[in-house]
């Protein structure tokens, strides 16, 4: 009797093991049915108060893909899943009577970005409007000093009013001051003008040292730095540039089919409505290295040269490399040369047509500016 | 340009949102990316974009990925619209105009209370 005992209550006890074994599956397989459901129940209330449209646009076209990525975000936390997940459409049921009052005037296409987009932005902090054509000494900083003394100005307008651009090269080996010199240029650029005037778009292939600085001054329309480190970010430049070319032509184009920039500050000058449009200097640092790493940039920078006089664009590329910088084709449209000591003759002779750069003294700073074939010795300050 | 455009009075958290979107004008952002990045909930964020959205300031579009490879329906993007980046760096560099604190009318006192 006992032996017939034991065995039944064995066997009463392994039924009842797999029957409650079996039973927490269910529960297990029902609360996580729960998980799954309960935000997307929430998100369901949140879409009632929505209107018939918007439960397509709004509710099926952003809102369930958007709680089936954070779903995903959430990967195998179940917990953190419905937390998440209940947060998130907890806010919309709270809030979706707005989201559909805002948006009952429709939703708004995407645009493509390519052309004319993206637009850069460059609008200034204040509306000035000019009295009439550029102010005296528009675009024209001064460098250094030269052997006399006097000060040695470098006047970025071009030829037809008599500046020295509008683009050029600064050439120096490292240590000559080539960064310095980026700095106080950059500098008198930014003290001299008004960002309603002028903008600034500075790009070094390496950590930015030569703008730092400068990145929270108000004519800065953009900084790109390290590109060595992430060569995505010279794509973004490449479309940038183009479309910043495209978005300028549109402008005058639509001011009545203007043919420069010029045109354009004195029909603005003379009272029509128009938005201002800032000269924009590009600066470049390391443009050897970036040409090397990304000669598919080269194509961007050459339409900057040519079209960039008309259109208010100015470009000075600096490296201590010369040679891929004329070798590209980017030479003859590069007028001025600012050219601090360089570690052999030829480089001189690259930027200069001479090894006079070769020769200035050991000290950072010192350099020339050659403009058609006219060069003047200047010492640049140094700020250290 | 572009489409209407409405002007809008950006209100800090406006502000805040608009800035993200003009610190890279061509990159595409999601709500829940953009929950994340400025710390505001759902219920605040979505109506604000909504907002944006019917002013012509933002535009929406459709993530470019293959549901199938991924496993889950493309997501609505938002990104800033052409005619809206000028305006908004004009209202974001008045905004901080406004909330910049005022210069000391006399600067010597703030010396002199050991600042430097």
């Amino acid at each position: 009797v006992n032996v017939v005992l034991a065995v039944v209550g064995m066997v009463v006890a392994f039924v009842v093991a797999a029957a409650l074994s079996a039973l927490s599956d269910i529960l297990k397989e029902e609360i996580r049915g729960w998980i799954e459901l309960l935000p997307g129940v929430v998100l369901r209330m949140a879409a009632m108060q929505l209107d018939a449209k918007q439960r397509v646009t709004v509710y099926r076209d952003e809102w369930l893909p958007e709680l089936m990525y954070i779903a995903r975000q959430s990967g195998d936390r179940p917990i953190t899943r419905l937390f998440r997940g209940l947060r998130w459409a907890g806010g919309l049921a709270i809030s979706s009577r707005r989201v559909a009052r805002n948006l009952r005037r429709g939703r708004r296409p995407a645009a493509p970005i390519v052309p004319g987009l993206p637009d850069l932005g460059l609008l200034p902090v204040a509306g000035t409007v000019l009295p009439g054509g550029p102010p005296p000494g528009f675009l024209a900083i001064p460098v250094g000093q030269k052997d006399n003394g006097a000060p040695l100005v470098l006047d970025l307008k071009e030829a037809a009013v008599g500046g020295m651009g509008p683009h050029g090269m600064l050439v120096g080996a490292p240590g000559s001051g080539k960064s310095e010199l980026l700095r106080s240029l950059t500098a008198s650029l930014a003290a001299r003008h008004d960002p309603a005037l002028l903008n600034l778009l500075l790009i070094d292939f390496r950590s930015g040292a030569a703008f730092a600085e400068a990145a929270g001054l108000p004519h800065v329309a953009g900084l790109v730095t390290n590109l060595a480190d992430d060569l995505s970010r010279a794509d973004r430049i490449r479309l940038t540039l183009t479309s910043e070319l495209a978005r300028r032509q549109e402008i005058l184009r639509l001011a009545g089919n203007l043919g420069s920039i010029r045109d354009y500050q004195d029909t603005r000058a003379s009272g029509k409505a128009l938005p201002p449009l800032p000269y924009l200097v590009v600066i470049v640092d390391g443009f050897g290295e970036l040409l090397t790493a990304k000669p598919d940039l080269l194509d961007a920078f050459l339409a900057l040269v040519r079209l960039g006089r008309s259109l208010g664009m100015h470009l000075l590329l600096a490296t201590h490399r010369p040679d891929e910088a004329r070798l590209s084709g980017l030479g003859p449209h590069l007028r001025y040369r600012l050219c601090l000591r360089t570690r052999t003759p030829e480089e001189s002779r690259a930027v200069l047509g001479s090894a006079d750069a070769c020769e200035l003294p050991l000290l950072p700073g010192f350099g020339y500016l050659q403009v058609d074939r006219e060069q003047a010795r200047f010492r640049n300050a140094i700020s250290r | 340009m572009a489409g209407q455009f409405e002007g809008l009075d950006l209100t800090p958290r406006m502000a805040q949102v608009i800035k993200i979107f003009l610190a890279d004008p061509t990159r595409e952002r999601y709500g829940y990316d953009l929950m994340q990045v400025t710390g505001m909930q759902s219920g605040s964020l979505y109506p604000l974009l909504a907002r944006f959205e019917a002013a012509g300031w933002l535009t929406t579009g459709k993530e470019d990925i293959d549901p199938r490879a991924e496993g889950r329906p493309a997501r609505r993007f938002y990104r800033i619209s052409a005619a809206a980046v000028p305006a908004a760096r004009q209202q974001l560099a008045e905004l901080s105009e406004l909330y910049r604190p005022p210069v000391p009318a006399n600067p010597r006192v703030v010396c002199e209370s050991g600042e430097r």
